[in-house]
């Protein structure tokens, strides 16, 4: 490339570069520096501590972080259970079919997030239309009341990540030579061995990125608890919002979301390894 | 037809398997056996149904219709890893995940062979293939010719009783094409494992085969030797397709010893009968080669055909020449330069006693 050209580049990207060390690495470091002063009582002094570290990872707030985790996790496990297949079943079928599946998955997203979640509410809600449903067709005999339980955060949290699995995988099982299977099954390999042995390794960067696409969000998406959840179960990000905006208490905030940033961070790095043959 | 005495000598009897994608039928009543050690091509223009008779013998595709039977055994049922058949795909379809060593102890490992056996039989195939130290590359970083090798070794390590190769030299360039021949041909006397090779590439199919079938709309239409099928075509379509033999109308002039009479207007042939029928006066196609026919500038005996040198071809070796005479249009083929004929002169054409074979007409042919 000619050197002109090359200042031309670095001109065009340089607006890019200024805004993502202002308004993203800027703020990061202030969060990781802010994470090690001391609280003074409705502020903070610039001293260093590891204080905050300490009660983040004891009593409530160490419980709170277990929470959010095993919410993550499970929501993720549903969420790969139902996507993977998804997606990779609807890379399969006709060109035709495809086109209908994926138009038909994004209409509902043209609703506010928000809006959807409160539509489930009203499914879930005692005597709501799951109970209806239910007791109409004598499944049941009196309301499940599935509104503020578990369950109902679970299906929330499924709802709203499925989509990023079903994308990342049907993505990457689109690319896939159906061939390969072929060849797997004539060199003498069952349909079970098949998918595990070249089905699945070769998908597997589509499902490392669903994973990676749902587990973080899930980490954060404390307001499906709180709709779908009231108050019963309370997430590591809710907390944060309690700390900035009702406690004030900034330095113990931003431990809590360094911790968050750290633990996903790491399964990103775990996860988006290239494997060998790409490497090579 | 005996059904009952599958002798040794056969390894694969297919019987009247048919096969169609929605309206269209692909493979119609297909009855032929393969002997054991045989090198059998199928050689047929594309969509004539060639790819899809080895996705149904190597299980990937489902009959409608008729056996399948295998070394005695029928398994038109059986699913693709329940038989002893590998492929070699036309894409290669090697595993871009796993490395050489991988891909070939595939199959190997699915039988849960022994550690070090699995080891000993890949570089065996390796050194078969000429691909010995490639062991830890990967698919991506091989070239088509390497990629090529790889998969015959991953097909031929698990010793199947039939190798079923789709095309597999049809990505190579000319020259590397036709030392792979030579070497299948060797690879297979070698190893001793049947061979059902499907090509749309004469050359190749003469080359290689113990036999070549010829296909169209899902028949066979002519199975035999390549000596048979380059020089005793059944069918019109048999001598155009394999080395574009002259289609010469004649009418039927009777028999004679050992052969049959055709009249090409003023002069008359002595061709070979061929396998179809006639009557006396019959319109019929004879088929004549290009490299038996003679060109001189003066009628040499009774039997000679006057015409006008339409075309020159020199391609290197052979010289092709179309000939004009009454319409009917005559490919001869000179071999080495000769610049006495020109376009536009008037030259007689002869061919030896029985170089012409009658053709049957496409339309008995379906």
């Amino acid at each position: 490339m000619s050197k002109k050209r090359n200042i031309a580049a670095t001109l065009g990207t340089l607006p890019m570069y200024l805004f993502t060390i202002v308004f993203v690495l800027g703020p990061l470091f202030l969060m990781l520096a802010l994470s090690f002063f001391q609280v003074d009582g409705w502020s903070y002094k610039a001293v260093f501590t590891l204080e905050n570290y300490i009660s983040a990872f004891s009593g409530t707030y160490l419980q709170t972080l277990t929470t959010s985790l095993k919410l993550a996790l499970i929501s993720t496990v549903f969420v790969i259970l139902l996507g993977y297949p998804f997606g990779l079943c609807t890379s399969f079928l006709s060109p035709r079919m495809q086109k209908f599946i994926m138009t038909s998955q994004m209409i509902p997203y043209w609703v506010n997030s928000l809006l959807r979640l409160y539509g489930w509410i009203i499914i879930f809600r005692a005597n709501g239309l799951l109970d209806k449903i239910l007791m109409g067709l004598r499944i049941t005999d009196e309301p499940l009341k599935l509104l503020y339980t578990y369950p109902a955060v679970v299906v929330g949290m499924i709802y709203v990540l499925i989509p990023f699995m079903f994308a990342s995988v049907y993505q990457v099982a689109g690319r896939l030579d159906y061939s390969l299977i072929e060849a797997a099954r004539d060199l003498g390999a069952s349909r079970t061995k098949a998918f595990l042995s070249v089905t699945l390794p070769l998908t597997l960067p589509g499902l490392k990125t669903g994973i990676v696409h749902t587990f973080i969000p899930s980490m954060g998406l404390f307001f499906i608890a709180d709709i779908l959840g009231g108050n019963k179960i309370v997430l590591t990000g809710s907390l944060i919002n309690d700390l900035l905006t009702k406690a004030h208490n900034q330095p113990l905030a931003a431990a809590l979301a360094t911790i968050l940033m750290a633990l996903t961070g790491a399964i990103c790095i775990l996860l988006l390894r290239k494997p060998e043959h790409e490497r090579q | 037809m005996d059904m009952a005495s599958t002798g040794s000598g056969e390894i694969l009897q297919v019987v009247g398997l048919s096969k169609s994608f929605g309206d269209t039928n692909v493979i119609r009543d297909l009855s032929f056996t393969v002997n054991r050690g045989e090198f059998l091509t199928v050689l047929g223009s594309s969509g004539c149904g060639k790819t899809t008779l080895l996705r149904l013998i190597s299980g990937l595709e489902e009959a409608d219709g008729g056996k399948i039977i295998l070394d005695g055994c029928d398994v038109t049922e059986k699913e693709p890893n329940l038989r002893p058949v590998n492929t070699v795909f036309q894409n290669y379809a090697l595993f871009p995940h796993l490395n050489v060593f991988d891909n070939i102890a595939y199959p190997l490992k699915i039988k849960k062979l022994p550690k070090d056996e699995i080891k000993n039989r890949v570089f065996e195939a390796l050194d078969l293939v000429q691909m010995s130290g490639y062991e830890r590359r990967y698919p991506a970083s091989l070239s088509g010719g390497q990629r090529q090798r790889i998969a015959i070794a991953r097909a031929v390590v698990s010793h199947p009783e039939i190798l079923l190769l789709d095309e597999p030299l049809g990505a190579l360039d000319l020259n590397l094409r036709r030392a792979m021949q030579t070497e299948l041909k060797n690879l297979q006397k070698q190893l001793g494992i049947t061979f059902i090779y499907i090509t749309h590439d004469q050359e190749e199919a003469l080359n290689m085969s113990d036999r070549v079938a010829v296909m169209k709309d899902g028949r066979f239409i002519q199975l035999g030797t390549p000596e048979d099928i380059y020089d005793r075509p059944d069918y019109a379509y048999v001598a155009r397709f394999v080395g574009e033999a002259n289609l010469l109308p004649g009418v039927y002039a009777g028999e004679t010893d050992g052969g049959a009479l055709v009249k090409f207007g003023d002069a008359t042939l002595r061709v070979r009968q061929g396998k179809m029928p006639h009557n006396l006066c019959d319109l019929v196609h004879v088929a004549l080669r290009g490299e038996k026919i003679t060109v001189s500038d003066k009628a040499t005996d009774e039997g000679s055909v006057c015409g006008t040198v339409e075309e020159l071809n020199f391609a290197g070796g052979v010289m092709r020449l179309t000939v004009n005479s009454d319409g009917v249009r005559i490919t001869a083929m000179r071999y080495g330069l000769d610049t006495s004929i020109r376009v536009g002169e008037q030259v007689w054409l002869t061919a030896p006693d029985l170089s012409g074979i009658i053709c049957g007409n496409d339309e008995d042919g379906k």
